[in-house]
């Protein structure tokens, strides 16, 4: 079947009118300034960028024409990030978070469970992933004494207490843009495993404590990739203390166990 | 009238020529069209069975990073329509409601109204759990959605340009009333195709520039990395295969960062740019199958279609059109008595 010509009535076939031209002209100069806008506030060159109009292109680009264009990039991810998860839980009888007796859940690799088939894969990007990350990249930004005071335990003092310590273990007294980072990510990972404490072991109740832990796998050298005996490099870790469970309004647990469960069988 | 002034004259009007003598891309646009539409519609299938998780009440707590998205600083309408305060049933209608738009979008249904409708919709979805798309393909399409809205979407491979030339009449006949001059939608088309060809073109400079930044893609062995990923690898024999060959991982390592940067420069001649839509289409169905980033790819080679000529896509077309009359010929010869009985031509079939 012969596919119908684009018809010459859609064209302006006469001389074009002023309006026209007009138009044309407006048009150009718009596509102009959106053309520099969007080299300005993408420009991976920092030496460029910095001589180019960056507030400006960040007010035009925000937020709709935002996107990250480091695809695989500088370098390709090298290494399986993976979110570990576990819950604290009180002994029978005991008053919650006083005695700190009580018993801990195994760790939990929650990454495997929300990536543990085809069709979740490609449905990116993966929740614990992402946090794990985020945690990661929030966890190197600190300084020693900050990450110490990560590894601590700060179920019962609670996340403004720990936002305290984090300002204050700062090299120069102040680092309010990666402590709230910091908190954040805590949060949302917070968040997230007492969801799964829920899911995984509800005959056991609230939990009193959550803790996460963030490994980094590196996949088997270039150069090793041929040797049967090779192993993977040693697995990075992020260890952040326990924190106190966090449950967010109008979270439906139940229909999050019904995932999760579901997955992890 | 100096040469030079003659010379500016004749770029000038060949400029305004360009925008004015017909609408361009509609082939591409069309393809682009049903790509989006059709991911979307995939996209919504698989997240169905547990919609909540990602989308509703059950994901109520990765609240410390909903709240503070840039998503949320979206205009009107945008956020008025999914809400993360939607009981989960409320989410579940409006997500049909996006699907059968996509339908539609794919379609090429009464595209005109269609088309915005569905952007909204699609971006306002996209607002719901910026940690999922406030990512990757998802931007992409954000931003090819926003350029698309201005396109003729529908003026070949629609059910809408099936309706014109069925009946010879507008898809819309209210719109049609406006009685809006053709140019102007011809310019808009154009403009759009600018600014999809250049989004397109910024993708691989921009992505090949933060490439070149690191030292695996330069050496050649960047692409052995993410097929050991655990999360990135689908069919893990078929990833071992093609690492376990070096020469594949050097090549495709440089291609993908050269192919990228040149690509810009490739689409000024006809079979430089027919190479460089070759090798970055190839490299996007790589990434689809080996990298488990279906998505991302078949958006991104729907894009890359936006560069073929309408005459290349009437060819293909036409080369089809004909295959496909021999195939029902053929069909009917060896059914003959039923095609005696029941008229199942296309066009019959389509009545």
């Amino acid at each position: 079947m012969t596919q119908p010509r684009i018809s010459r009535a859609n064209s302006v076939s006469r001389s074009p009118a002023t309006a026209v031209v007009v138009v044309i002209v407006l048009g150009t100069i718009f596509t102009v300034i959106h053309m520099l806008f969007t080299v300005t506030y993408n420009m991976p060159i920092a030496a460029v960028k910095a001589a180019l109009p960056q507030q400006a292109a960040g007010r035009y680009i925000e937020p709709l024409l935002v996107q990250d264009y480091k695809i695989f990039a500088p370098e390709p991810v090298h290494a399986d990030t993976q979110l570990w998860v576990r819950a604290w839980y009180k002994a029978e009888g005991e008053v919650a978070g006083v005695s700190g007796s009580g018993a801990s859940s195994d760790w939990v690799n929650v990454t495997a469970v929300e990536t543990s088939s085809p069709v979740l894969k490609v449905l990116r990007k993966k929740m614990t992933i992402l946090g794990a990350e985020r945690m990661r990249s929030a966890y190197a930004a600190l300084s020693a004494e900050q990450q110490r005071v990560m590894g601590q335990n700060y179920h019962r003092l609670g996340t403004d207490a720990l936002a305290e310590d984090l300002r204050a273990a700062a090299p120069d007294g102040s680092s309010p843009g990666e402590v709230a980072r910091a908190i954040r990510i805590s949060d949302y990972l917070d968040g997230y495993a007492t969801q799964v404490a829920l899911a995984f072991w509800p005959e056991q109740g609230e939990p009193v404590a959550v803790q996460v832990r963030v490994v980094t796998v590196p996949v088997i050298r270039w150069n090793d990739r041929f040797d049967p005996d090779a192993q993977r490099p040693d697995s990075q870790v992020v260890n952040v203390g326990w924190r106190a469970p966090v449950l967010q309004p109008n979270q439906d647990s139940a229909e999050f166990a019904r995932s999760f469960v579901g997955w992890s069988e | 009238m100096s040469e030079r002034d003659s010379v500016v004259q004749r770029l000038a009007v060949r400029y305004v020529g360009w925008f004015t003598e017909r609408r361009h891309a509609l082939y591409g646009l069309a393809l682009f069209r049903m790509g989006i539409g059709g991911i979307t519609i995939a996209m919504l299938a698989l997240y169905a069975p547990n919609f909540s998780y990602s989308f509703g009440r059950a994901a109520r707590w990765g609240e410390p990073l909903q709240s503070d998205s840039s998503v949320n600083d979206y205009w009107w309408p945008l956020l008025s329509i999914f809400s993360r305060d939607d009981p989960d049933w409320l989410l579940y209608v409006k997500a049909i409601i996006l699907g059968g738009l996509s339908v539609a979008f794919l379609l090429g249904w009464k595209t005109r109204i269609i088309a915005p409708v569905f952007a909204i919709f699609w971006l306002s979805f996209s607002a719901l759990n910026p940690a999922i798309t406030n990512t990757g393909h998802y931007q992409s399409v954000r931003v090819f959605l926003v350029f698309l809205v201005f396109a003729d979407l529908s003026r070949v491979w629609a059910l809408d340009a099936r309706h014109r030339r069925k009946t010879g009449r507008d898809p819309l006949p209210l719109v049609a009333r406006l009685k809006i001059p053709d140019w102007v939608g011809t310019l808009s088309n154009n403009f759009a195709v600018v600014f999809i060809v250049f989004q397109v073109c910024v993708i691989y400079v921009t992505s090949a520039l933060w490439k070149l930044q690191g030292s695996t893609w330069v050496t050649g062995t960047a692409v052995y990395y993410p097929l050991r990923v655990e999360e990135l690898t689908l069919f893990p024999a078929l990833n071992e295969w093609v690492w376990a060959a070096t020469p594949v991982v050097f090549v495709a390592s440089w291609i993908s960062v050269y192919a990228q940067l040149l690509f810009p420069l490739m689409l000024l001649n006809r079979w430089s740019r027919l190479v460089g839509i070759v090798l970055v289409t190839g490299m996007h169905a790589g990434i689809g199958v080996l990298l488990a980033l279906p998505f991302f790819s078949v958006m991104m080679i729907a894009a890359d279609m936006v560069l073929i000529r309408s005459q290349t896509w009437r060819l293909v077309a036409d080369h089809l059109g004909s295959a496909r009359t021999s195939l029902w010929g053929w069909v009917r010869k060896r059914t003959g008595g039923l095609s005696q009985k029941a008229d199942l031509t296309p066009d019959a079939a389509s009545h």
